[in-house]
């Protein structure tokens, strides 16, 4: 349980906070100017001019997460904290190589089992595997256990980057659950290290909201992707993580199960979603199209990016609120209130 | 609401998430108790309940593909 009473961790909480936000804010205006006069520019393809729009944010938002989590190591030496950064710096690179050229669709799951690894090798992760209804010894499956939820909120939150803002607003929306139930069932540590993800996200999203100024890439949104899994695993809140996490879960899910393989998006010829004349999106009708969150919403009729952006976060937020019931009934277990 | 289809599909995969751990934590990890009692092996009662928690998490799994249909089919009338 999270002791703010004890001053050295709400001063830490404080200070990883500011550096991992200020540090993006400042730099992200560099980087776009950077990114723009270097022509490392994408066309987003659904407005009218189609403009050139900057990318990766990437390299900036981890200098932002790094330099956090470096100072909080230096001053807890708690190895949990290097596992987070490691398996963050980890996710970023397997991004990044996906960003500069185009990879497999096997590429960024199987490369993101080696993001698991300092998890592992650190033993950044407990014995026991929280079920909301109690915690179950399983020393030996826990550990292909890990190396199975990194890869899989990486790739969850890359999948959910489709649009405007949503994979950064999406997480900072699903880290608020997950930092509760690190409070009440993690460590102060684990706690504090989760911080910068909620904090330069926020930064994140000054630049990546309707309308983008710069794109994460894959870099950005597998960085995010596999600290929050690092989190949710250091945090004993790996449940409570997915819960939050059930509309990207739910799109991935939707794509492989219609797809049948683990393929890039862009490898997919049939889209599931249509741009209309007004630029309004609209469900594809293609039988062979893939079915993702986005063609679901899109079902009831065409709708703006930012409408449809409104409706991702508005999903977010219902997970949100049952990972908290989740906590809830955790918590009500955990401590004895209910008996088993 | 807009939503009401999609949030009521993450309200199934919630409760269905919520009903594997149930059965995880009430059923199967007390089973240790019981096959130890009775003198089984540590290592065999451990493959028991991993291959236990493999088989609920493929039905879950199976369950929502099944689910996942029906809704895909209602919705986008393909």
């Amino acid at each position: 349980m999270l002791n703010l009473a004890d001053n050295s961790t709400l001063i830490q909480a404080i200070l990883v906070s500011f550096i991992s936000f200020v540090i993006v804010v400042f730099m992200m205006p560099r980087t776009i100017s950077s990114l723009i006069s270097k022509g490392k520019v994408v066309k987003d393809f659904h407005k009218p001019e189609l403009p050139l729009i900057p990318r990766p944010a990437g390299p900036t938002l981890l200098v932002g997460i790094a330099s956090a989590e470096i100072i909080l190591f230096l001053l807890t030496f708690n190895a949990k904290v290097i596992a987070i950064l490691l398996t963050t710096v980890i996710g970023f690179i397997i991004g990044l190589i996906d960003d500069k050229r185009v990879m497999p669709g096997s590429f960024k799951p199987l490369a993101l089992i080696l993001a698991a690894v300092p998890l592992i090798v650190l033993g950044a992760y407990g014995s026991h595997l929280h079920l909301i209804f109690g915690a179950v010894f399983i020393p030996l499956l826990y550990v292909p256990l890990i190396l199975v939820i990194v890869p899989i909120v990486g790739n969850t939150i890359n999948s959910i980057d489709v649009l405007n803002g949503v994979a950064s607003g999406f997480v900072i929306i699903c880290t608020i659950p997950l930092l509760i139930s690190i409070a009440i069932f993690g460590s102060n540590d684990v706690f504090v290290a989760a911080l910068p993800l909620l904090f330069g996200t926020l930064a994140l999203y000054r630049f990546h909201k309707y309308p983008s100024k710069i794109f994460p890439g894959d870099s950005g949104t597998l960085l995010i992707g596999s600290m929050y899994g690092a989190i949710a695993i250091a945090g004993n809140s790996e449940v409570i993580g997915v819960i939050s996490l059930l509309p990207a879960v739910m799109n991935s899910f939707l794509f492989l199960a219609s797809v049948k393989k683990i393929v890039e998006h862009r490898q997919v010829k049939a889209r599931p979603t249509v741009l209309m004349e007004d630029y309004k999106l609209a469900a594809s009708k293609e039988r062979d199209a893939p079915t993702t969150l986005l063609r679901l919403i899109l079902a009831r009729g065409p709708l703006s990016e930012k409408q449809i952006v409104g409706q991702v976060f508005k999903l977010g937020i219902f997970s949100s609120i049952l990972a908290v019931i989740s906590i809830i009934i955790q918590y009500y277990f955990v401590t004895g209130l209910i008996p088993k | 609401m807009k939503n009401a289809g999609l949030m009521a599909f993450i309200t199934l995969m919630w409760i269905m998430i919520l009903a594997a751990a149930a059965l995880l934590v009430m059923v199967v990890a007390p089973m240790e108790l019981v096959l130890l009692r009775n003198g089984a092996n540590r290592t065999v009662v451990s493959t028991i309940q991993a291959s236990i928690s493999i088989i609920v998490v493929m039905m879950l799994i199976l369950f929502l593909s099944k689910f996942k249909k029906i809704y895909v089919r209602r919705n986008l009338k393909i």
